[in-house]
């Protein structure tokens, strides 16, 4: 065989990859539906993460399908997601969205990542679309777009309420061994910062990369070195429960607090709970007192068979937003009219499973959480923690120095 | 005589006069911000692809730190930018020539060892130059990233008018003008007697050495030259998206330039581009399809290299090859 | 006197810290060789680097883990059957793969890897989803030797490490198979010329290099997890072991292992964890700058 045939061969090839390609995009021909984009990491390392965002997004649409689709202003319309990997780079991001608004003209795209989202926030009010970025990053809210909303609230806040509780428990000489990932870092400074707010000591700091770290046996023996009464972790949930095994294994006795992206719920699968014992951390929302969470949750593990998260109940439950918002402004293409009808929709009745109520003017949205201790193997109660007096001390936008 | 020597200077650049017609009239054509995104992305890793291709292709050097060039010219550039007010033109030039400078130092390292040691040492550097750029926060910001990088500077035109780039055309004729720049003065060493120097390098270290070309000196040569242009494409992104984070300078980078170069032809000029485009192209059109996107790649990638020797370009060859009639050269 | 008490075990508590450190050091180097030593087999006979062998490694990971959780075998024999799957995946691997680019530029060798490594990681990506699997815990018992803590499974990791390494030496330098690897690796042509078949040889040592990648996930994986990007931070450390120890070395890989491992452990302890990668790295461009084929790499 020639090379030239060989080359034809791979020609062939790529006429029918195009081929393929160009018939999953027909469906942008049915006037009545309206897309949502959705531009996320769906492969590699935090594959997991931006699946997580996807599945909410995805049962909300579903449900709203389902019931036969949304009215607004007296016509009917059914949505779908079209989602497309960025392996979490901007530069992709930015590439998707685009993609999206040529063919498929979304008024909504959803991001979880700050990269992703600043790169978009430079063109989103020139071609016309909402973001909702889920991030814990304050960056995003200051670029003074109009077209924005973010649902998390700041990590401040999530890990004031941890830390608080590990404060009542008597802790006073923390160390950190935070993960060096982007909102690793800042977590670790967050705690530094409000620990010692409170009057507490940071006695060592050894921050691990909680992916790549293979033993995480060197981390552990510097930190229990300085012979601190607890531990504070920041990262992907199973890593650091094996964290957490690990350091009971050196024999220390000590407690865990742990950030607001460590899911209990998660790690308990991989570490059992009387060696989690004692720690401090946020209420899986699986486990939430709230009788409509309880149920989404049952909904999302019949559908997907994973655990609900912050991240699919979140975007669920924006997705609900939006929805609620075209019907009360009377358009879906407008997305300014869209905007301002979003505050005067919230809470979106049984869908406001994580309670958002309000929207601060740069497009946060409020809502509380649980905070919750683990003791002697069982999880203790969760306790209801308020937004509104962290965000009137530090404002949406605070960054620790 | 006049005739004469325009007729050849037409034929010998007819390859690349077409190429500057067809870039030049694609914005008239294509209003369609995505394509003219696409088109813009696929200019600035040409740069970059091209830059690899001078130290891999022509000198047969394995370089695998291109990456962190690429992410110091990016991150220099926004940080003169950004930090010391510096206007895009400026601090564009500055930057490939701190990433020139750090090059030496790496280059001179580097180059003590060959072969696979060489490969292998000058992606640990890579890794190196990451690691860095994600620990030094109070330059770089970190994992944080550097954000706000403003656009080029307005070029001051007669008549009270000006050049500015918030379009995406003006992006565009940015960055094709410096990729044929790139190109251009690319084919210009190429072809020059330093070139044929990197040449007898990759043909053959031991003999060029022996022909009294200092083996040493050309390969660093040819590193900093691909090294500044590496640098010009990490400024021409910085200042587009706007938006910087370290993982713009890591290996992967490096590894996607390279396939880049491979997959359209090593050791040819329009290799490297073809290949930034095809590649950029394709991996598009993947994500229409239901197949795990990148499995499809891993396999498309597998098949072109093992069947496809020489790239594209080394398809195009073969092609013409056959397709020309016997007894005609 | 209360002074001089207090200075002891001041003095006790860094003694047995640094202890620790070292035998974290150790413990971690072990699994570093482990993976390298495959690494350096399929150098020496291929005589380019095996990109894919991290994601060989992940392979075998959850080969294992299948085997030991969804068909419940016992640890060790889900050990055993994965890394002869493993060992026949290398072999495809190096016939469909590497042998038709055995004249090219080994820049086509690499390309090829690295397709196969998304092909196999976002194949994993998909068939397992992308969640962080846990181990199930084997072998958790940890002893507290005086303030020293070792897991059973560590010590598990070191002894078969060295057991590899004197059964792989013998292996190499005793049987006729060995002595035939070693005239290939060192001489192809003249190999050939002595009637050795240099595919078959090409064939076992790869097929042998990805059963050593299997054995040491199934190894690792009880302390670790099982995910699908696990491949990509050993597969660099395996690098620089490789380079360190000088590419194709046996003694170079154990030898660069356990440098690699203590360096990583001790700096991170007393100086800082965040640049750990940084401090690996600078040990390896230090090596390669004095001896630039490695510690006991060919000249």
């Amino acid at each position: 065989m020639g090379g030239g045939k060989k080359f034809i061969k791979i020609i062939n090839v790529l006429i029918i990859i195009i081929l393929t390609s160009l018939m999953g995009n027909l469906s942008i021909l049915l006037a009545d539906v309206i897309n949502v984009g959705y531009t996320g990491p769906l492969s590699g390392g935090a594959a997991k993460y931006g699946r997580n965002n996807l599945e909410g997004l995805e049962m909300a649409v579903e449900e709203m399908n389902a019931a036969g689709g949304i009215t607004v202003g007296g016509k009917k319309y059914t949505f779908k997601v079209i989602a497309l990997d960025d392996r979490y780079k901007p530069a992709d991001t930015v590439t998707n969205a685009r993609r999206l608004i040529e063919l498929h003209k979304p008024p909504f795209i959803f991001c979880p990542h700050a990269g992703g989202i600043l790169g978009m926030l430079k063109f989103n009010e020139q071609e016309k679309f909402i973001i909702h970025g889920y991030t814990d990053s304050p960056a995003v809210l200051q670029q003074g777009n109009r077209l924005l909303v973010k649902a998390p609230m700041s990590m401040g806040f999530y890990n004031s309420g941890v830390i608080e509780l590990g404060w009542q428990k008597g802790w006073r000489k923390g160390a950190l061994l935070c993960g060096t990932h982007e909102s690793g870092k800042l977590a670790e400074k967050i705690f530094e910062v409000l620990w010692k707010d409170k009057g507490g000591q940071i006695v060592a700091n050894a921050p691990a990369d909680y992916a790549k770290v293979t033993d995480f046996y060197p981390f552990l023996t510097k930190v229990l070195a300085a012979k601190p009464d607890c531990i504070f972790l920041y990262g992907p949930s199973e890593p650091s429960a094996m964290i957490i095994s690990q350091a009971r294994e050196l024999g220390f006795k000590g407690g865990f607090v742990l950030g607001s992206q460590c899911k209990l719920d998660e790690m308990e699968k991989v570490t059992p709970l009387k060696l989690i014992s004692p720690s401090t951390g946020v209420c899986p929302v699986g486990m939430m007192p709230l009788p409509l969470m309880q149920d989404y949750s049952k909904r999302h593990k019949e559908r997907f068979n994973t655990i609900p998260t912050s991240e699919s109940a979140f975007n669920y439950e924006v997705m609900y937003i939006f929805a609620e918002a075209m019907k009360k402004s009377g358009t879906v293409s407008d997305v300014y009219k869209i905007m301002e009808a979003v505050p005067q929709v919230l809470p979106v009745g049984k869908h406001a499973i994580r309670g958002i109520h309000t929207m601060t003017k740069e497009g946060q949205f409020l809502s509380g959480y649980f905070a919750m201790e683990v003791d002697e193997g069982k999880f203790g109660k969760p306790v209801d923690i308020d937004p509104r007096p962290w965000y009137q001390k530090y404002g949406a936008t605070w960054m620790p120095k | 005589m006049r005739q004469t020597k325009f007729y050849n200077f037409i034929s010998r650049n007819l390859a690349y006069l077409i190429f500057i017609m067809v870039v030049a009239t694609i914005p008239l054509f294509v209003s369609s911000r995505f394509y003219m995104h696409i088109l813009i992305m696929c200019g600035i890793w040409g740069i970059a692809a091209a830059s690899m291709n001078l130290i891999m292709g022509y000198t047969g050097q394995v370089n695998l730190a291109h990456g962190a060039f690429l992410g110091i010219g990016a991150y220099s550039t926004g940080l003169l930018m950004l930090k010391l007010g510096i206007n895009f033109w400026l601090a564009l030039i500055m930057a490939c020539f701190i990433t020139v400078a750090i090059g030496f130092c790496i280059g001179l390292l580097a180059f003590r060892t060959k072969g696979s040691y060489y490969a292998i040492g000058t992606m640990c550097f890579n890794v190196i130059v990451t690691v860095i750029i994600e620990n030094w926060e109070n330059l770089t910001e970190g994992v944080r990233g550097l954000l706000g990088i403003p656009r080029p500077t307005p070029i001051p035109f007669p008549f009270g008018k000006e050049i500015n780039f918030t379009t995406m055309a003006a992006n565009y004729y940015l960055v094709f003008f410096f990729l044929i720049l790139t190109l251009l003065i690319i084919r210009r060493i190429v072809n020059s007697m330093m070139g044929k120097s990197f040449l007898a390098v990759r043909g053959n270290e031991e003999l060029a050495e022996s022909l009294g070309i200092n083996t040493l000196f050309t390969k660093l040569k040819s590193f900093l030259i691909s090294v500044f242009f590496a640098g010009l494409a990490g400024g021409l992104y910085a200042s587009y998206i706007g938006f910087l984070s370290p993982e713009i300078s890591d290996y992967h980078v490096t590894f996607e330039i390279l396939i880049y170069c491979l997959i359209g032809g090593l050791g040819t000029m329009a290799g490297p581009v073809i290949g930034a485009f095809t590649l950029t192209v394709i991996s598009e059109l993947l994500h229409g399809m239901a197949f795990p996107r990148l499995v499809a790649y891993g396999f498309l990638l597998v098949v072109i290299v093992i069947f496809l020797r020489g790239g594209i370009m080394g398809g195009i060859h073969l092609l013409w090859a056959n397709f020309l009639p016997k007894g005609k050269k | 006197m209360p002074y001089i008490k207090n200075f002891n075990e001041k003095d006790e508590a860094e003694m047995a810290l640094f202890i620790q450190q070292v035998l974290n050091g150790i413990m971690l180097g072990s699994i570093y060789s482990l993976v390298a030593l495959g690494l350096t087999l399929e150098y020496g006979i291929l005589h380019i680097p095996n990109f894919a062998h991290g994601a060989l490694y992940m392979a075998g990971a959850y080969l294992t883990f299948l085997l030991a959780t969804q068909i419940g075998f016992n640890y060790w024999l889900a050990m055993m059957l994965a890394m002869i799957a493993l060992a026949a995946i290398g072999v495809l691997v190096e016939r469909l793969v590497y042998r038709p680019l055995i004249k090219e530029s080994p820049l086509n060798s690499f390309i090829a890897a690295i397709g196969l490594i998304f092909i196999f990681v976002d194949g994993a990506l998909h068939i397992f989803g992308p969640d962080f699997k846990r181990f199930p815990p084997v072998h958790y018992e940890a002893f507290q030797v005086m303030d020293l803590t070792i897991t059973l499974q560590r010590i598990i990791i070191i002894t078969v490490t060295v057991l590899l390494i004197i059964l792989l030496q013998l292996f190499i330098k005793k049987t006729t198979i060995g002595a035939t690897i070693e005239a290939t690796a060192q001489d192809r042509e003249g190999a050939l010329l002595m009637g050795i078949s240099v595919n078959r040889v090409r064939m076992i040592v790869f097929g042998l290099g990805t059963a050593l990648a299997s054995i040491a996930a199934a190894l690792i994986a009880p302390i670790h997890l099982v995910y699908p990007g696990m491949g990509g931070p050993v597969i660099l450390k395996a690098f620089v072991i490789i380079i360190l120890g000088g590419m194709g070395s046996i003694p170079g890989a154990i030898i660069g292992g356990f440098i690699l491992g203590l360096v990583e452990s001790l700096s991170g302890g007393y100086i800082s964890t965040a640049y750990n990668e940084v401090f690996s790295f600078g040990v390896l461009v230090t090596v390669l700058a004095i001896r630039p084929t490695g510690l006991f790499g060919a000249k």
